[in-house]
């Protein structure tokens, strides 16, 4: 991946997204209450199996693996581009993009 | 006594709403009144947000309830509980998100304060996703000690309680107003305004839900007490700093 590529890889973007589907995830647990209620499943007691809980454990698990995923690629990748431009004299290198407006700009 | 019953169905419905709500007015407000910082660094600062909300969020919450932790640990089913669903918090969700923002940030080289944008989102957010907690009634681990007052709620079990989740709303809806003041600020303070101002109500509020204390307190309070210690003591470190803008 050329450092062009990398820069326009929406890493923080698919990290957001990843983030907020395992957290929809774990909360997947109001509807295993009311799908008990109906009779569908067994009740949800402490931390026993309820309904929906195969849903949710696999909204949690491939959210949950896509999120370490992106995050090792994301520090991979800023590691790499950090590498490849080299310290520049006693500056401290950046990780990741950090141009932040001037004031001027505001 | 008000009935109000369990609809804990709702709780997901209205969790994704709050996220989806808060997501709305934070690219509302920074489409009219722009950004400190460029587009990708403010994806940077959200990706950290998310990922050390979510993180702070799951761990409080788990340990919040710590017999239930202590039993899973005692019987050998930690991982199990680990990977339960429930189990979150929105105290541990702000001090994770600011904590991760803040580590970001540094790794990043954005000197800018950036939770300003996120202020009136999160207002906004948090009152959504508490209707949900107040509709889910006794499914949900939000829910109010018993009390006789006149507009107490009746969640299915005959006994009237609290309704601390709409006590909730109703000061989050103050805090929007008051983080949304149109005055000048310095950079930074209106998030710090809203995090002194609901962790501080968090300490109030959680005296009247039946959790299990620790020194007179539940674990969510003395995080809120954290968080408030590290708010004072980066409010005086930067101090001069703050003072300088304001005459500015």
């Amino acid at each position: 991946m050329s450092r062009s590529q990398d820069r326009r890889f929406p890493f923080a973007k698919i990290v957001v997204i990843l983030a907020a589907a395992l957290g929809i995830g774990i909360g997947l647990c109001g509807l295993d209450y009311w799908l008990a209620a109906k009779g569908i499943g067994k009740s949800t007691e402490e931390f026993g199996v309820g309904p929906l809980d195969s849903l949710s454990l696999i909204v949690m698990l491939l959210s949950a693996a896509g999120l370490a995923l992106a995050l090792i690629a994301w520090a991979i990748a800023a590691i790499f581009r950090s590498l490849r431009s080299g310290p520049e004299g006693d500056a401290p290198q950046k990780l990741f993009d950090s141009e932040t407006r001037n004031d001027d700009q505001e | 006594m008000i009935p109000i019953g369990s609809h804990p169905a709702w709780h997901p419905v209205l969790e994704t709403l709050a996220y989806a709500t808060g997501f709305a007015v934070y690219r509302v407000l920074r489409a009219r009144k722009g950004d400190l910082v460029a587009e990708p660094q403010r994806w940077t600062v959200l990706a950290a947000a998310a990922v050390g909300a979510l993180v702070g969020s799951r761990l409080l919450g788990v340990a919040e309830q710590w017999p239930t932790v202590a039993e899973a640990w005692r019987s050998g089913q930690t991982l199990r509980l680990l990977v339960a669903p429930g189990g979150k918090t929105i105290v541990g969700g702000l001090l994770g998100g600011w904590l991760a923002v803040e580590i970001v940030k540094k790794l990043a080289g954005i000197r800018r304060r950036t939770g300003d944008l996120f202020a009136l989102p999160l207002c906004v957010g948090i009152a959504v996703g508490r209707i949900g907690c107040f509709v889910a009634g006794l499914a949900d681990d939000t829910y109010g000690k018993p009390t006789r007052l006149p507009w107490a709620v009746n969640l299915g079990d005959g006994i009237g309680r609290n309704p601390v989740q709409i006590y909730e709303i109703l000061f989050l809806v103050l805090l929007g107003i008051a983080v949304s003041i149109r005055r000048p600020l310095p950079e930074g303070a209106r998030f710090r305004i809203f995090m002194a101002g609901y962790l501080s109500w968090r300490i109030a509020i959680d005296f009247f839900k039946p959790q299990p204390l620790i020194a007179g307190m539940n674990l969510i309070q003395w995080s809120c007490l954290v968080g408030i210690a590290a708010l004072a003591l980066d409010w005086t470190l930067t101090r001069k700093g703050l003072h300088e803008q304001i005459a500015g």
